[in-house]
């Protein structure tokens, strides 16, 4: 009964829920509604989870003095600094410095998600800007047709959506870009989008039916 | 330049070393981009925390829930949707006891997953195909526009749109051998697909180029500031 009784809850729910799409009727309707609310309360539920095991794993490091333990230290103290920041009062002043308990402009919260947060994650993305090139070098050669035509295609793109391409090239090298962009692409993408859902139809019946039952995991 | 604060300047000052911390790793992973990166991973998960409590979990259940503890009386159906949360909330949180209380985690686990899977059933189908298919038809239906043109809506390029979704779904399909007609069909899909590629990877490659001229220019207006 250990696996049996999760697999006719999760059968139970997945059919309803397909089925409920066909039947116009009060009643599905607001079992739909709830059950999507049950999976957003119990997902947020989840977060705990997540958190508890990077927490611990970090503590461990910390009480095993593991290579690098201080930056451990860092984590648990910046984590602690952003939940305290989201739970404090409105009311509470913490200095001109750090700011208010809020959320609005110059809040202790917002200044960690202004000042921490989103310079450090656009930065990582931007990074990534000399990864893909030095990756494009190695990787784009002109061995074969296919080969050429993703690396042109690259080129044109690239070249045609800054401002020097139709400044040297003309504007028929940005029209390109746009137009590659609006036809070959979007026939790429659109067969491309249909064997996404075609993917996510078949992993889909194969959960609801139960014949996916990796989730259940291997023990007992 | 507008008058700025002096703590303005100081939290400026720590997202600019936060972003030289992170550009350092261009020269080798190095302790200033360790702690970068550690920063990050704290603050992000305090932020989805905190954004996961205030946004779903407090208007959700806390506020109800207090509500009926408190005796101001809820309705029937939100009674239920209370305690049913309430339970599989606490056997997701059982999976933290270990032994065979963990266990009742499944539970909860297999409603999220049969709830997601179930909706998807539908969803995938109308979205990630009909909506595909029915921009196909559309599109085949357009045909007063000008023949051949770069820059402007054509039949031609219609034509385009639907030979190149429906040779590069060819190529997807692998239950019949790539041979003769549809054996071509899967070549020009493959054309098609390389060019999309190609695409995307231009595209995200001048998406992270402006990210970065994002941080420079960043980095610009803070010594503007400072001097």
């Amino acid at each position: 009964m250990r696996k049996e009784i999760p697999l006719v809850i999760m059968v139970a729910c997945g059919v309803f829920m397909a089925i409920q799409f066909f039947v116009p009727h009060e009643l599905p309707a607001l079992i739909y509604q709830n059950l999507n609310k049950t999976v957003q309360v119990v997902g947020a539920v989840a977060l705990v989870l997540g958190i508890v095991s990077l927490l611990s794993l970090h503590f461990a490091k910390i009480n095993r003095r593991q290579p690098g333990y201080g930056y451990s230290y860092i984590l648990i103290a910046f984590f602690f600094m952003m939940a305290a920041s989201g739970f404090l009062p409105a009311k509470v002043n913490l200095g001109s410095f750090l700011g208010t308990g809020d959320r609005v402009e110059g809040s202790f919260y917002l200044n960690l998600y202004n000042y921490v947060l989103t310079p450090v994650q656009a930065t990582m993305f931007a990074l990534l800007a000399f990864f893909i090139a030095s990756a494009a070098f190695r990787a784009f050669r002109a061995r074969s047709v296919i080969a050429t035509l993703l690396l042109l295609t690259a080129i044109i793109v690239m070249i045609g959506r800054v401002p020097i391409g139709p400044f040297v090239l003309g504007d028929w090298i940005s029209d390109l870009a746009d137009w590659i962009m609006a036809v070959p692409n979007a026939a790429a993408k659109r067969a491309v989008i249909v064997g996404v859902g075609l993917g996510i139809l078949s992993l889909s019946l194969k959960m609801v039916l139960g014949i996916e039952r990796a989730w259940l995991g291997g023990g007992r | 330049m507008p008058e700025v604060s002096y703590v303005q300047v100081i939290w400026t000052t720590l997202a600019v070393f936060f972003t030289l911390f992170i550009f350092s790793f261009l020269y080798k992973d190095n302790p200033l981009y360790k702690i970068a990166e550690h920063v990050v991973v704290g603050v992000s998960n305090g932020y989805w925390m905190i954004l996961l409590f205030r946004d779903t979990f407090k208007p959700l259940w806390l506020d109800p829930a207090w509500n009926l503890v408190s005796g101001k009386g809820l309705s029937a159906e939100l009674t239920i949707f209370v305690l049913v949360n309430l339970v599989f909330s606490v056997f997701m949180l059982l999976r933290l006891v270990g032994g065979n209380a963990a266990l009742l985690s499944r539970w909860a686990m297999a409603v999220v997953l049969g709830v997601s899977a179930g909706v998807l059933i539908p969803l995938s189908v109308q979205t990630y195909m009909y909506e595909q298919l029915k921009g196909n038809v559309l599109t085949f239906g357009a045909f007063p526009f000008p023949f051949v043109s770069v820059v402007s809506q054509t039949a031609f390029n219609n034509l385009l749109i639907i030979v190149g979704s429906l040779s590069g779904l060819a190529y997807f399909f692998f239950s019949k051998e790539h041979k003769g007609v549809f054996g071509g069909t899967a070549k020009l899909g493959i054309w098609f697909l390389m060019i999309g590629f190609g695409a995307t990877f231009g595209y995200t490659v001048m998406g992270r180029l402006s990210l970065l001229i994002g941080r420079i220019e960043f980095l610009r207006d803070w010594l503007n500031m400072i001097f």
